[in-house]
This record gives C-alpha cells, sequence and structure tokens, in this order.
C-alpha cells in the first residue's frame, strides 16, 4: 500500500496541473448539489427561524413579502409607511406590546433602526459595552455595524443623506454612540438603533435651532412680535442633539401622524393574536396584520421547488461529467500502457498496478470531495447572507 | 546457469516459429543474440525472462524451472534474479531519477526498500556519472543518461542474469562504448551472466559468444526479413 500510494501519489504530482484541472471538475460536480441543498436549507431555517420568533406585524397594505422582510432584516421598505397613531391605536386595545420600526435611513450601508427600547427585549439582545439609547439623539450599534463604521461607545456616527438629489429631505445627523451589543448572528448584528423620535428627527419631522425670540438679526426671521417668531430659511438647524440645544428640540405637527414602516406586535397570548388578527381583515382598513413565519414559509416553499429543479439540473450534468472523467481515464490508461508495461515486465503484480491506478482516482475522489465540502462550508458562511441580500 | 530444452514458440496471428532444440548460457558467460529484425531476437529473451511463455519445451534458471512456475512466481523470480535493460529505456516519467533506479523495490514487496538500499542506489547512480542529477526527471537527462538511469535501475537489485535487448541502438557512439563499459565491468566484477540482443557489430567482440537467431527461427522465406 505504501509503495503504491507513493508511485500514485508522485504521477499526480509530476501532472498537478491536469490533477488539480480534474479535482476542481469533480468538486464542482459534487458541490453544485450538495452546496446548493446546504444553502437552501440553512437559508430557510435562517429565514424561518427569525420568522417564526416574530408573532405578527403590522404594515401598509401591499406586498406581504415585501413587508416581513423588510421587517426582519431591516430593508428600506418599498411599501408607504403608516402613521404613528397606529401604534397608539395597539397600545390602546392592550392586547399585545406594539414596537415600532422606522427603516427609512441608514448610517453609511448600516440601516438606521428607529424603534423603543422594547425591541431590545423583544429580540433579547444584551449590550456588549456602555448602555441603551435613553435621549434624543443617542444611538446603540450592532456588533457588525460597530465594526464597519469603525465606531466605538463614545464616539459617534453621522446619518447619510436619503439620496444625492435629496435637498429638501433628511439631513445628516451626528448621533453619539452610547452602546454596543453582543453579536447575535442575525440582521441586528448589522443596524444602527436609535429611538423613533431620533428617527423622526433625521426625517426632518423634528429639529433643533436657536431661539427665534433671542436673534437679533432680522434678515433671520419672516415675521416676529410678542408671542411668535417665523424663521426665514436663513436659520440653521442644529446637525447634533447636545445637551446644551437638546431642549430646543421640537416637532412640528402631530407625532400621531408621524411615518412608521412596521410594527412588531408581541400579543399577550394566544387569544389576544387571534383578536388582534381579526381586527385588521377589514378590507377597508389601510393596515395589514401578518404572520410572518406563514409568509416566509411560502417563500421557502418557492426557494425549495428551485432548489430541486436546479439539484437535479445539477446531477443529470454531474452524471454527465463523471462519465467523460470515466472516459478520460479509460484513455489515460491506454495511454500509459508503455509505463504499465514496464512496471510488469520489472516484476510488478496486476495487483500492484491496479491498486496505483485505484489510489490515483482515490486521491482525486478524496481530494475533490475535501475541495467540495469546504466549497459548501464557505458556501455556508457567505453564502446566506447573500441568499438574504438576493430575497430582499 | 540457463538452459532452453526442445523450445518451441509461435504468435498465433503470425508465421513466426521459434524453434530452439537446446541452449545453454553458463555462469558470468556473456552471450550476444543477433540476427535480422523481427526473427525472434527479443521473443527469446522475453522467454528466458518468464515475460512469455513457450508453446512447449522447458527452460530451466539453475535448478528451477521457469516454465513450471506460476505467473506471480515468475515475476517475483525476475525481480530477485534478472535485471532487465530496454532498447527504449523505459523509465517512468514522473519518477525522479532515483526514484526510477529503485523502481523494482517499489513495486514488489518481496524487495525490501531500506535506507542502505538508497545508499547502494544512489552511489550506483554516482559511479554512473549521474550523482548530481538524482532528482532530475527523465525528460531531463540526455539519451545516454537516461539509458544509464534503466542500466542502474537494472543492476540495483544485484541481478544473477542481465538481460539487455538493444541497449545502446538509441545512442551514439561514446554514449554506447560508456553503457557498454559499465555493464561489462559489473558482470566482471560480479560474474553476472549476460544475454543482450544487439544488431551492432562493433560490439561484437565483447562477448564470450554469438548465437544467430536465424539458427533457430524458423521463417517460409527467411530472404523477407532485413537487418
Amino acid at each position: 500500500m505504501g509503495n503504491s500510494f507513493y508511485i500514485a501519489w508522485k504521477y499526480l504530482q509530476f501532472y498537478w496541473g491536469k490533477t488539480l484541472l480534474l479535482i476542481l471538475s469533480i468538486a464542482l460536480v459534487i458541490f453544485i448539489p450538495l452546496g446548493l441543498n446546504y444553502l437552501v436549507n440553512k437559508g430557510s431555517a435562517d429565514l424561518m427561524d427569525r420568522a417564526e420568533k416574530t408573532p405578527l406585524i403590522v404594515g401598509a397594505k401591499g406586498s406581504e413579502t415585501e413587508l416581513s422582510l423588510s421587517s426582519l432584516y431591516f430593508k428600506k421598505p418599498k411599501i408607504e409607511p403608516l402613521e404613528y397613531r397606529e401604534v397608539e391605536k395597539l397600545k390602546s386595545q392592550q392586547l399585545g406590546k406594539p414596537i415600532p420600526l422606522n427603516l427609512e435611513y441608514q448610517v453609511k450601508e448600516q440601516p438606521i433602526v428607529g424603534t423603543t427600547s422594547d425591541y431590545f427585549e423583544f429580540r433579547e439582545l444584551e449590550l456588549k459595552e456602555g448602555r441603551r439609547m435613553a435621549i434624543l439623539g443617542e444611538c446603540v450599534l450592532g456588533a457588525k455595524a460597530a465594526e464597519k463604521l469603525n465606531a466605538k461607545v463614545g464616539g459617534s456616527v453621522i446619518s447619510s443623506p436619503s439620496g444625492a438629489f435629496d435637498v429638501a429631505g433628511s439631513f445628516p445627523l451626528k448621533m453619539s454612540v452610547v452602546g454596543i451589543l453582543a453579536e447575535t448572528g442575525t440582521p441586528d448584528d448589522e443596524a444602527v438603533f436609535t429611538d423613533i423620535k431620533t428617527s423622526w428627527v433625521i426625517s426632518g419631522k423634528a429639529h433643533g435651532h436657536q431661539d427665534l425670540q433671542q436673534i437679533e438679526n432680522d434678515t433671520l426671521l419672516l415675521n416676529k412680535n410678542e408671542t411668535q417668531a417665523v424663521a426665514s430659511p436663513a436659520v440653521l438647524s442644529y446637525t447634533e442633539i447636545t445637551p446644551e440645544n437638546i431642549n430646543s428640540f421640537h416637532f412640528h405637527g402631530d407625532p400621531s401622524d408621524y411615518p412608521v414602516n412596521a410594527i412588531i406586535v408581541q400579543p399577550n397570548d394566544r387569544k389576544s393574536a387571534l383578536m388582534l388578527r381579526g381586527r385588521y381583515e377589514n378590507e377597508q382598513d389601510a393596515a395589514q396584520m401578518l404572520v410572518p413565519a406563514e409568509v416566509i414559509a411560502q417563500l421557502v416553499d418557492t426557494m425549495i421547488s428551485v432548489r430541486d429543479l436546479l439539484i437535479l439540473a445539477g446531477v443529470i450534468i454531474g452524471i454527465a461529467c463523471l462519465a467523460i472523467l470515466a472516459f478520460v481515464f479509460a484513455l489515460s490508461i491506454k495511454l500509459r500502457k508503455a509505463e504499465l508495461t514496464t512496471m510488469k515486465h520489472i516484476g510488478a503484480s496486476r495487483n500492484f498496478i491496479g491498486s496505483v491506478l485505484s489510489l490515483e482516482v482515490g486521491i482525486v475522489l478524496i481530494s475533490a470531495i475535501i475541495i467540495s465540502g469546504l466549497l459548501t462550508l464557505l458556501m455556508g458562511n457567505f453564502g446566506i447572507p447573500l441568499i438574504e441580500k438576493f430575497i430582499s | 546457469m540457463i538452459k532452453l530444452e526442445e523450445i518451441r514458440f509461435f504468435y498465433t496471428r503470425d508465421s513466426f516459429n521459434l524453434s530452439i532444440p537446446q541452449l545453454a548460457i553458463g555462469r558470468s558467460e556473456k552471450l550476444a543474440i543477433t540476427g535480422p529484425s523481427g526473427c525472434g531476437k527479443t521473443s527469446l529473451l522475453n522467454l528466458i525472462s518468464g515475460i512469455v511463455r513457450p508453446v512447449s519445451g522447458k527452460i530451466f534458471l539453475g535448478d528451477i524451472e521457469l516454465s513450471a512456475l506460476n505467473q506471480q512466481d515468475l515475476k517475483d523470480m525476475r525481480l530477485m534474479k534478472m535485471g532487465l535493460i530496454f532498447q527504449q529505456f523505459e523509465l517512468l516519467e514522473y519518477l525522479n531519477v532515483l526514484d526510477n533506479i529503485l523502481l523494482p523495490f517499489r513495486i514488489n514487496p518481496i524487495l525490501q526498500l531500506q535506507e542502505k538500499t538508497k545508499e547502494r542506489a544512489a552511489a550506483l547512480a554516482a559511479s554512473m556519472g549521474l550523482g548530481d542529477k538524482l532528482k532530475r526527471y527523465p525528460a531531463k537527462l540526455s539519451q545516454g543518461e537516461r539509458q544509464r538511469v534503466s542500466v542502474a535501475r537494472a543492476l540495483v537489485t544485484k541481478p544473477e542474469v542481465l538481460i539487455c535487448d538493444e541497449p545502446t541502438a538509441n545512442l551514439d557512439p561514446v554514449n554506447r562504448d560508456r553503457i557498454l563499459d559499465i555493464i561489462d565491468s559489473y558482470c566482471d566484477e560480479t560474474k553476472t551472466t549476460l544475454i543482450m540482443v544487439t544488431h551492432d557489430q562493433e560490439i561484437l567482440h565483447r562477448f564470450h559468444r554469438i548465437i544467430n537467431i536465424l539458427d533457430y527461427s524458423n521463417y517460409k522465406d527467411k530472404n523477407e526479413l532485413n537487418g
């Protein structure tokens, strides 16, 4: 065995280019169905896991899949937001705990999640360092968000404008980082959590500026009397909320009208969940309530159907490839006839020559299986975020 | 040492017919086999080395009747007692010089590859001017060097009989003489029997005895043969 392995190994080593090509070809043939199966299974399990941990979601009527995925994975929603009064309505019904999510803005590539501290309890998120946000302008970073933004507790992050041409829209707000969450392996790691009111400051619904009554420069005021002063556009809003200017921040209009992209609802019990769902059955209602697990299960079913088709195609292609490889191997034995005859003439037995050839095939196959296994593991690490990105 | 008795050999699809009533080759004898191409020189070597079996008759190596041995015993016997040198060198392209020389020890468990065997192989290679080329692959060697590796591979097992099939046919005179000097001196020193097929009239003076295979092969028209 030792000597036949040595000769087989030397052959493969000498013709390393051909050997590598052969190994990679076989590895791919094995990997495509194996990796796809693993990817879809793992992806489905991850998707279902997060969906099942989220009992109910309320959002504007529209695509259920869109609403579920944007609420679970913090993707910018493509459906209209609800008004905050929907949260107040749910609170007043006392059938569960509503957790608002405002998902319109980002810090670079990281989503800003405007919510309440109830979200941390709901997802059982623990702080690695620092504390939760307490006042306007503070934020808590997910573990990966902190890494990607290179931010630490005591530092700050700045919200990105919603678009290059959105001069009238959100303006950058510098937020103080007061806490960093422990890693969870979920989309929460990627998020910048802030109070929903801070997200409204980013959207321009609330802002802070100099006390207009104190302004002496008339060019900054459109109108001023003893009870009212109207600022001109020349008055600059604060881009950072500090202890000195926090009292100047104020909301315009009724906060009940302010936007909320989705509301996670934690029903008190099963009966409350049923009652809540019943109340959102009205077709006239602008809002819908859905069970994310049901929506994601449909999505997973579609993924599994596609996977099965692709695996079938992969297996057929794989069989064809293996047949070609077997043919190539048979041809190579023919080409090596002189070499094998020499070994036979010198004194090698038929078994020895057979074991050399078998070991060559074995080494190639085992290497291909190992590589396809490694590729599958890599797929597990890098493919799942890809599949999530693709789905969303 | 080697005795052939009433040997008959032919290929079923050929008119070729080799018939050797009696041939004895003594220990340490140097025998040259000559004759035109295709008349059965290589077949005779293959019969003596057990690569092919006679249709009838007996072949003895010492007291062992080769024609009575089974295939595996024949191979084991060949490996232990015979060294083969081929016209085309027959080196394995993917093994370096040292591994090619040690090939007989790797292909059959009957020979144990030990550290001293490796040292012996390296010394043998060095004595043939290949000492600095042990790690080279056959493709990087000249024709003469390749044949020297082939000779070293045949000698490394310390054979009792050295069987050579036109080992110098592809070499220039300088390399030819160098190879033959190596083979000659080895056989002289170790009393090894040498059986060599050759076309080369210039080297026949090196042998104790020369036989023409035409005296043994039976063709319908011997004039058809060339060589």
